[in-house]
This record gives structure tokens, C-alpha cells and sequence, in this order.
């Protein structure tokens, strides 16, 4: 029996989705909770596991085309199944292509020439063409095809390309997956759609860390006794983030469709890195959270990151990202606002500099800070208010995180 | 009686000791002179082919030895010809009607094919049908529309006839004699541009079996298959490429039915391109032919489409210009071949 | 010419022979048990008898869609015949051929024949084949009215004439080309006539007189065999039966024309003839009836039983190895 899989409802808005890369080849084995394709929606770009355990056999959407959600995208083969002569398709006229033999008609193109590789099975598709011999050589050595340039002028990867590229493989050290390099690729395409469409305006501060971290010190162990979990300055950081924008109203918006959206709830991207690249899990209403709640959040979520098992709503909404670098050498950064938000928090290390108060100079740790703001939600000046809001609550976090209106005090 | 024949020898490179330079043509004559001698059964019928020794001179100084029993000429009258051939085959004679050009031999198909190619078949293997059909095929010196023609695959495709199609003098000798003692109706196609070739050809009595291919250049990059003239042109172009640093193995088939599958293959596992170089028509040739084949049994054994360089789609023209035009030239070949080596 | 009662015997059993396992034919045809089709020679036994009478057991016969006669004259078995009719391995060909394609180089029969003309040349070839053997052979063609205007019959004959070859050229002229009357096909319906052409006799004789036919054939036969060249014999005759089975042979002929040449029914003629001139006794007809009907019906026996042949042999014989 075949097993269709079709494109998946990944968030609550999610009408219609493409899918921007295929992790596994027709032919492929695929188990059950694999990756087995990457969908690309407005909002994000998402790896969506499968269902089942089949051989992948057939593709019938090419990437990058527009589908509604459950639409068929493909079929999975169940073990011990014979092959279907016939997969009902959805827009499977679109992808192949007219076989037209030569026009005889004029004495000049009688030579009848084979069609080439033009001519292929509609699932090799996604495939580079190739050469049945070149085919058979990768097939052998195990390479993928999507590897390998071809070096003839007709495009098709021939038998010395495949032959070239194993000996180039093996004097190099191992070259990136295949999958990684379509992440790569979608990241690529995000950063770039973000720095050319939203306006960046960038404002900095350098903030005493020192009451943080004594608060930080503070709570450190009760949290862990409780709850089982560390309380780290991104904790604090995402807390205080929430604490200022409930304090700046004004930047809870995102500029979208052309207009100004106003957002409720305080929901916040944490960038965390992963060996896949950084991907930013939104973190819903941090407001309501009390510190446990939120290291507690941001533990899970970045182990989901590591794993590659964030869902699309989990990626989906929030105003702003908080993105850390201070567990690196970075004192000052400035990073760029995910699509469909308004702003990001880019925090450095807290680092022991000099810090002037009272026209005495003396040693602090001090943590830089950049907010960019998406320039059509924030003018200068209230990026300004936004960035001093969470300063001041940088540098006197008691008072904020011991208030009334603030769950901290119920740790647990 | 079997067919195969006790001696097969590679084709001489060189004229060797026991070899001697002979005309294409002359070739055949001697292979006949042999056959006759040998088997009194063995006659000869065609237009013009007794005192005048055949519009080629095919069949010279045969009519002054064997007289006019054994080479008859006969009226213009090639449905006849080839009935009276499968009737004198089916009466244990061994017939050779020579219809001097291959074009004519369409006056005769339905004897030829409902007939010749049956009897056998249908007489569940009682009927024997040892006929010898002789013409040649191709184009020279603009022969014009009515007198080019190479379709010796319409033979191939028919069931019970056997098609051989020599380049060589010595390949002329050799196979003529097997179709001659064979127990099979034989299309044997010269071509009448390669009648005045030489060659070396031993002076001692050889056959050569049907269905055994010779490679007649080895090359590593490309295979490229012909029969008949196109294997000179072939051989030209392969010797030009070579000094473009294309290595190509030319393979002469010799007999087209039955064929040398097996040699084409191997050489194309070898060089992964295949490239059919044809007088005759692309559409249903020997060159569609030879390509399904291989599409067929080794389709990863290719690392390029194949290629077929064959005559145009035209009736053979008249003027030089048209007709050098139409049918494939060394210079084609060499042209198409690098084009196809870029991949 | 010298009558003999055994003459007289052997042509009225062939024919009879003929007739029955013509008959034979139509009934297992039309019980629906037969491929393909049959075309039968009913009312014209006279012609092949007669003729095949002269010649020896290597001697050679080409025949036509409409051969059994031929086929059975010239000796291959009733059961043979029968069992190639219904495409089993009994036949003479294994089952291979049918009806019009009967072969047995056992008794010289070079095929009967399903295209029209073809087998002009083709005896003309085995005549010359027996005359450059010298095996005084002689080759003896069948064709009917519709082949007369093919080129295969102009050309056999002209090269047959010029070579002296050693072949008998017997047209069976029905009439009648399928539904097409022959003298809309040709100005001259002299078929005979042609013969001057080629610069070699012509004779027409009454098809319907087994006598006449035998008394002709045997000059043209020894003219062959002497080496004086063929001869072209124009039988009249006529098929009491439609074209094939189920063409019942009246709508483009009248029924009065079919009644009238079923009055001069060679078999009839044969025996009132004998009768007459005491050449022989009716009990000795009745025997040959009853023999003869004996033979086809056991050939009929064993040609219904007779398997066809095994799918896996269809590739066999394409070539001779």
C-alpha cells in the first residue's frame, strides 16, 4: 500500500506551504520520525518528520511550488509492497516535460537525435541530471549526485565527473551533508529577505551587570532545588526583556502587510545555536512567567533546538528576539531582526570593565547591549525608551523581579 | 548443411606472404569461381551478367569458363527473377540472382518476402530455401533517386532472411562463399561505391562466418558502428579525431542479420558512447536498430545519448551539391562525434 | 489416346476423392471447428486430376489458394490435408501453413499458394532447376482466372518460354475472380490465346472432361519432358461452391449459370461415360465411393483429434540451421 504524505498544517494560519528542500531521495528509506522534508511557509522554514516507515517513491510537487495544506505531496512504499504502476498526482502535468521528437520537417534537423535526459522519469526531478553510466558510478560509490557539477556543455553530470569528484572527496576533509547545505541555504535566504526589507535602526548601551548577577547568585540554588534546573542570565535577560516591553507598549507591534499590527502577548524568540545553525524558538508570554517558568521554557526549548524537534508554532509570532553571544569573546554585537518581528536584543559578555560613577572610576561587570528596531514600528526615540526601560531593569532587577506585579517571588 | 564455416581469420592488417592485393569486386568474382567449381548446383541469373561480365564487372570471366547454363542472363523481368530463384532454391539448386542494383530488388518483394522468407518456416523446416540475392546498394557519383538506395534494413526486418553487408575485399570473398553454401535465402549487399577498393585477400579458400563483427580500430572514447562504405568513412574520421585526442573504436559488424550484438555491447561497456554512422535513413534503420539495443540491454553502460549520423530524410538528389549534402561525410562524422564528446 | 478401365478407375477415384474431402471440409468449416478459411475446389476435381495423372511422384506442382485438389492429387494424404486444415501438428505442415499454404517436397508439392501469381515463377524455377540437374523433372503451374493479368504470370511464363524450361502453365478458368467476372477484366478472355505472345502452343479444353483434360495435359507434360518448352493449358471450368466458405457464390453469379454447370459435373460425366462404353461396372464405382468415403471420414477422425502445435515451437524454423 502507498502511504501519501501530504503537506502539513504546521501553524494555527498556515493555509498553504512549499517545500523548499526534499531530506531524502526517492528510493530512500525513510523511518518512522525521520526528517523528511523541509516546508517553507511565510513565517519560517520548518523540517517535518514522517508519519511512516516506507521507501520514499514518488514525489509529485516540485519544490518551491505553493500547495494547500493537505495537499498529496508524495507517496511512501511500505516495505514488501509492489510498485504502483499509477500515483493519482496533483499537478503532475506541470512537471513533466514534452517529450517533442525532432522536427523532420526540414532537411537540416532530419538527423534524428535520442532525446536526452530532458526526457527523464518525472520523480528524478529533483535530481541534477545525469548520465545512466554516471548514475550507475554514484549509485556504486555512494555519492550523491546533488554533489557533483557537471562539466559538459549539455549540463549532465557524465562518468568523469563522478570519477573526479571521489578522488577530489577523498583528499578532502568530509565536505558538509547534503542536508545541512539546504539549511544553509534557507537561512541564507532569510537573513537576506530581513536586511532587505525591514529598516534597521540600531541603538546601544553598556549597563552595570552586577546587581544581576548578585540576584542571579541569589536564587540560584533554590531554583535548582525546586525546579531541577539552572537559572542562567538569559533567564534573567529574557525576563527583563518581557518586564521592559510590558513597559513599552508602543513596541508591541510588527509592521506587516504594509501596515502596523498591534501584538497582546509578550511572546519572545531566544536565539539558540545549534549544529544546524541558530533558530529561534518564541517563548509565549513571558509576562505571566515567573522566573522557574522561564528557565524552565528556555531549557526545553533549546533542547528541542538541538534536536531539530521545534514545531512551526513554536517558531511562529513573537515582537522580538533576544539573541545571546555572551558565552563567547563578544562584548558588542549587532544582529538581524527575524522576519515579521519588530526588534532584537543583541546582549554580549558581561566582562569585568571599567565603570564611572560619580566621577570615580572603578571595576564593574558590565554587559553591552544593542536593540535594533524594525524603523517603521520604532523611530529613534522610542527604540531609545525601549532600550532604557530594559537597562534600568538590567541594573535594578530586585525592584522589578520582587514587585507585586511579578510572579518572581513565587518562585516555584 | 551448416552454414558456419571451419576457418575464421582476423582481418589481415598487412599483406602477408600468402595474401595478395585484390579488388573489392574482384573479390566476389573469385569467391564465385570458387563456389561454382565446387557445387554444380550453384548457377548465376541476372541482367547483363553472362558474356558481359555484370554492369561491375561482378561476374567477369565466369561465363567463359561455366557457359551459358550456369550464368544466364535474363530479361527485365525482376518479379520472375526472384520467383524462379526461391522455385530453383526450393528444387535443390543453389540459385544467385543478381539484380545489379539494390533499388530493383523492389520489384520482387512479395516473392522475396511472402516467398523466400517463409517456405522454410511454413513447411515446419521441410522446404529449403538456399538463395542467393546479390545487388548493390548506395550512392555514387550522383546515381540519382532510382539508383541509391540503401535499405537493407527492410531486409532485416522480415524474419528468415539473412543480411550481409561487406566493406572489404576480403570480407567479400569470405561471406559470399558462406551464403552461397548455406541453406538460407542471403541478401548480399555490396556497395557499389567500394567496388573498385583494394584489399589483401588470401590466396587459400576461407569462409567467414555470419554474425561476427570486426573491430576495425580500437579506441577507449567513443564506439562507433558501420557497416559497408560508411566504415571507410569511419575509419577516416576516427583518424582525424584521434588527432584531436578522441579515441574512437570503429566496429564492423559485417553481417546485420544475424548480428554481432555482443561485440557492440562490450565495446560500448568500454567506451560508454555510442555513435551509429549509416547510408541509410535514420527512421526505422539499422542505426534505430542498433541503438534499441542498447537502450535496451545496457542502458547504463551509457554515459551520453547515442548518436545516429545517417542519411537525411531526402530522396537521393541528383546535383553532387544535394547529394553530398544528404548523405553523411567523413567531416560530418568528425564534426558530430567532437560535438557529442563535450557531453 | 488409350482408355483403360484402371484409367478409368484411378481418375474417378481422385476426383471423388477431392470431392469428398472437399465436402469433408465445408462440414467441419461450418460447424465452426476450423481456423481461418477454406476456398474449395467443388466442381473442378477434373482439371487437377487429369493433369496430375501424367506426372511422376519428383515431378513439381505450384498451386493456389484454392489447392486442396492439387494437393490431393499429386499425393499427399487425405489425412495430412485435413489435419493441415485444421492447423495441427498431423499436418503436412505441422500445422504452420492451413489451407493455402500446403507444402510436401515428398511428392514435388512446392506450395499452394496465398498470393495470386506467385507460383508462376516459382515452378518455373524448379523447371529450371530440374533441367540443369537433367533429371527429366518437370514442373507443372496451377492458376486460376485472376492471375492471367499479373505480372508474375507475363514474366513467368516469358522467361519460362525463352529458357525451353521443362513446366506445363494449366489455367483453371472459372470465371470468375472472387466476384469478379473475368471478362471485366480483360479484353482478351482467351486465355489460351496468350500462349502465342510467348511464342509457345496454347490449348483450351473443357475443364468439365476429365478425358479431355488428361488426353491434353499429357501432350503438353511429355512436351516438357522432351524438352520443347512449356505449354499454356486454358481449362474451363467452374466451382459449384461460393468462393470460400460463406460466400455462397450467388449473388454475383446466377443461380441459373451454377445449375447449369453442375449438369456437366465431371464425376457424373466420368461414370455415365464408362457406363455407357462398358468400360466399367457400376458396382466398381460404388466400391471406389464407399473406399473413399471411409478414407476421408477416418481422416476427418484423426484431423478433429489432432492437437496444434506448441506455443513454444513458434520460433522454430525461422532459419535453417
Amino acid at each position: 500500500m502507498n502511504v501519501p504524505v501530504v503537506m502539513p498544517q504546521l501553524g494555527l494560519t498556515m493555509t498553504e506551504g512549499s517545500v523548499s528542500a526534499w531530506l531524502k531521495k526517492p528510493g530512500e528509506l525513510v523511518r518512522k520520525g525521520e526528517m523528511l522534508f523541509v516546508v517553507s511557509t511565510d513565517k519560517a522554514d520548518m523540517e517535518v518528520e514522517s508519519l511512516d516507515e516506507g521507501v520514499l517513491a514518488k514525489i509529485l510537487v516540485e519544490p518551491k511550488k505553493l500547495v494547500p495544506v493537505g495537499t498529496v505531496i508524495a507517496y511512501l512504499e511500505r516495505p514488501g509492497d509492489v510498485a504502483a504502476a499509477e500515483f493519482p498526482s496533483v499537478g503532475a502535468a506541470a512537471l513533466s516535460q514534452p517529450n517533442e521528437t525532432p522536427s523532420t520537417g526540414k532537411a537540416s534537423a532530419g538527423v534524428a537525435e535520442v532525446p536526452s535526459a530532458v526526457s527523464a522519469p518525472v520523480d528524478r526531478k529533483e535530481e541534477p541530471p545525469a548520465s545512466p553510466r554516471a548514475r550507475r558510478l554514484a549509485r556504486e560509490l555512494g555519492i550523491d549526485l546533488a554533489q557533483i557539477k557537471a562539466s559538459g556543455a549539455s549540463g549532465r553530470i557524465a562518468e568523469e565527473d563522478v570519477r573526479k569528484y571521489a578522488e577530489g572527496a577523498r583528499s578532502q576533509t568530509a565536505a558538509v551533508a547534503a542536508p545541512d547545505l539546504r539549511r544553509r541555504q534557507l537561512i541564507a535566504e532569510r537573513m537576506t529577505k530581513s536586511i532587505q526589507t525591514i529598516p534597521h535602526l540600531s541603538v546601544s548601551a553598556e549597563v552595570n551587570a552586577e546587581k544581576l548577577l548578585e540576584l542571579q547568585e541569589s536564587l540560584k540554588k533554590s531554583i535548582e532545588k525546586q525546579a531541577g534546573v539552572k537559572l542562567t542570565v538569559t533567564d534573567l535577560l529574557l525576563k527583563a526583556l518581557g518586564l521592559a516591553l510590558q513597559e513599552t507598549p508602543e513596541m508591541q507591534a510588527v509592521w506587516e502587510g504594509g501596515a502596523l499590527r498591534t501584538v497582546d502577548a509578550i511572546d519572545l524568540g531566544l536565539a539558540i545555536a545549534t549544529e544546524r545553525g541558530v533558530v529561534a524558538p518564541v517563548v509565549r508570554k513571558v509576562e505571566s512567567m515567573g522566573l522557574v517558568e522561564v528557565a524552565r521554557r528556555r531549557l526545553e526549548a533549546s533542547e528541542k533546538a538541538r534536536q531539530g524537534r521545534l514545531s512551526l508554532a513554536e517558531l511562529e509570532g513573537g515582537t522580538g528576539t533576544l539573541s545571546n553571544l555572551g558565552m563567547y569573546r563578544v562584548d558588542h554585537f549587532q544582529a538581524i531582526i527575524s522576519p515579521v518581528q519588530s526588534f532584537v536584543l543583541a546582549v554580549g559578555r558581561i566582562a569585568e570593565r571599567p565603570w564611572v560613577e560619580t566621577g570615580v572610576v572603578r571595576v564593574a561587570p558590565t554587559i553591552k547591549l544593542n536593540l535594533c528596531v524594525d524603523h517603521r514600528v520604532a523611530d529613534g526615540a522610542l527604540a531609545a525608551l525601549f532600550l532604557g526601560k530594559i537597562a534600568e531593569i538590567i541594573e535594578n532587577p530586585q525592584r522589578w523581579f520582587d514587585g507585586p506585579s511579578n510572579p518572581a517571588g513565587s518562585v516555584g | 548443411m551448416a552454414e558456419t564455416a571451419p576457418v575464421e581469420q582476423a582481418t589481415p592488417s598487412q599483406v602477408g606472404a600468402n595474401e595478395r592485393t585484390i579488388s573489392y569486386v574482384e573479390a566476389g568474382v573469385e569467391a564465385l569461381r570458387e563456389e561454382m567449381r565446387r557445387d554444380p548446383s550453384v548457377f548465376y541469373i541476372g541482367t547483363g551478367i553472362g558474356p558481359r561480365g555484370g554492369n561491375w564487372q561482378q561476374t567477369r570471366g565466369l561465363w567463359a569458363e561455366f557457359g551459358e547454363e550456369r550464368l544466364r542472363d535474363t530479361p527485365i523481368s525482376e518479379l520472375a527473377m526472384m520467383g524462379m530463384g526461391v522455385g530453383a532454391a526450393m528444387a535443390s539448386s543453389r540459385p544467385i540472382v543478381d539484380f545489379v542494383f539494390l533499388d530493383f530488388v523492389l520489384e520482387t518483394m512479395a516473392q522475396l518476402i511472402q516467398q523466400a522468407s517463409t517456405a522454410h518456416y511454413i513447411s515446419n523446416g521441410k522446404i529449403k530455401v538456399p538463395l542467393v540475392v546479390r545487388a548493390a546498394m548506395g550512392g555514387i557519383r550522383s546515381a540519382g533517386p532510382h539508383h541509391s538506395h540503401s535499405f537493407y534494413s527492410f531486409f532485416m526486418h522480415i524474419p528468415g532472411l539473412k543480411v550481409v553487408v561487406p566493406a572489404l575485399p576480403y570480407d567479400v570473398k569470405g561471406l559470399l562463399k558462406t551464403a552461397i553454401r548455406g541453406a538460407n535465402p542471403v541478401m548480399f549487399l555490396e556497395h557499389k561505391g567500394l567496388y573498385s577498393s583494394k584489399g589483401p585477400v588470401p590466396r587459400e579458400e576461407y569462409t567467414i562466418p555470419f554474425g561476427k563483427s570486426v573491430v576495425r580500430r580500437e579506441g577507449k572514447d567513443v564506439t562507433l558502428v558501420a557497416v559497408s562504405q560508411m566504415v571507410l568513412r569511419a575509419m577516416d574520421a576516427a583518424e582525424v579525431m584521434a588527432q584531436g585526442g578522441i579515441s574512437v573504436e570503429v566496429i564492423d559488424p559485417r553481417t546485420v542479420v544475424p548480428l554481432d550484438r555482443e561485440a557492440i555491447l562490450g565495446s560500448v561497456a568500454k567506451t560508454g558512447r555510442l555513435v551509429i554512422a549509416d547510408e541509410a535513413y535514420a527512421n526505422c534503420g539499422f542505426s534505430a536498430e542498433i541503438a534499441a539495443m542498447v537502450a535496451e540491454e545496457a542502458l547504463e553502460d551509457l554515459d551520453a545519448p547515442v548518436r545516429r549520423i545517417c542519411a537525411l530524410p531526402a530522396p537521393h538528389a541528383f546535383s553532387p551539391s544535394l547529394d553530398g549534402y544528404l548523405r553523411p561525410s567523413t567531416e560530418r562524422i568528425v564534426r558530430e562525434v567532437t560535438e557529442m564528446m563535450k557531453h | 489416346m488409350n482408355i483403360s478401365k484402371d484409367l478409368i478407375l484411378a481418375l474417378y477415384r481422385t476426383m471423388v476423392e477431392i470431392r469428398e474431402f472437399e465436402l469433408k471440409g465445408y462440414e467441419i468449416y461450418r460447424s465452426g471447428r476450423m481456423p481461418g478459411f477454406i476456398h474449395l475446389y467443388v466442381g473442378e476435381e477434373a482439371v487437377a486430376t487429369g493433369v496430375i495423372a501424367h506426372l511422376r511422384q519428383d515431378d513439381y506442382v505450384t498451386s493456389t489458394h484454392r489447392g486442396h485438389g492439387h494437393a490431393l492429387a499429386k499425393g499427399v494424404s487425405p489425412r495430412a490435408a485435413l489435419a493441415e486444415l485444421m492447423g495441427t501438428v498431423e499436418g503436412c505442415c505441422g500445422g504452420r501453413g492451413g489451407s493455402m499454404h500446403l507444402y510436401e517436397p515428398a511428392v514435388g508439392l512446392l506450395g499452394t499458394n496465398g498470393v495470386v501469381a506467385s507460383g508462376i515463377p516459382i515452378a518455373a524455377g524448379a523447371a529450371l532447376s530440374a533441367k540443369l540437374r537433367r533429371s527429366g523433372q518437370v514442373a507443372v503451374s496451377f492458376f486460376g482466372d485472376g492471375a492471367v493479368n499479373a505480372g508474375g504470370f507475363h514474366e513467368g511464363i516469358n522467361m519460362a518460354a525463352t529458357w525451353d524450361l521443362p513446366v506445363v502453365f494449366v489455367c483453371e478458368n472459372n470465371l470468375y475472380g472472387t466476384e469478379m467476372p473475368f471478362k471485366q477484366t480483360t479484353k482478351n478472355t482467351n486465355v489460351a490465346s496468350r500462349a502465342q505472345s510467348y511464342g509457345i502452343p496454347g490449348v483450351q479444353v473443357d475443364g468439365e472432361d476429365v478425358l479431355a483434360v488428361y488426353e491434353k495435359a499429357g501432350e503438353a507434360v511429355e512436351r516438357a519432358r522432351q524438352g520443347k518448352g512449356p505449354t499454356l493449358m486454358e481449362c474451363l471450368t467452374y466451382r459449384f461452391l461460393g468462393h470460400h466458405v460463406g460466400d455462397p457464390g450467388t449473388t454475383y453469379r446466377s443461380k441459373d449459370e451454377v445449375e447449369e454447370w453442375k449438369k456437366r459435373d465431371a464425376i457424373q460425366r466420368l461414370r455415365e461415360q464408362a457406363l455407357t462404353s462398358k468400360w466399367a461396372h457400376e458396382k466398381e464405382f460404388e466400391t471406389i465411393e464407399g473406399e473413399v468415403r471411409r478414407v476421408i471420414d477416418e481422416a476427418a477422425a484423426v484431423a478433429l483429434k489432432s492437437p496444434e502445435p506448441l506455443a513454444e515451437t513458434a520460433l522454430d524454423h525461422v532459419f535453417c540451421d
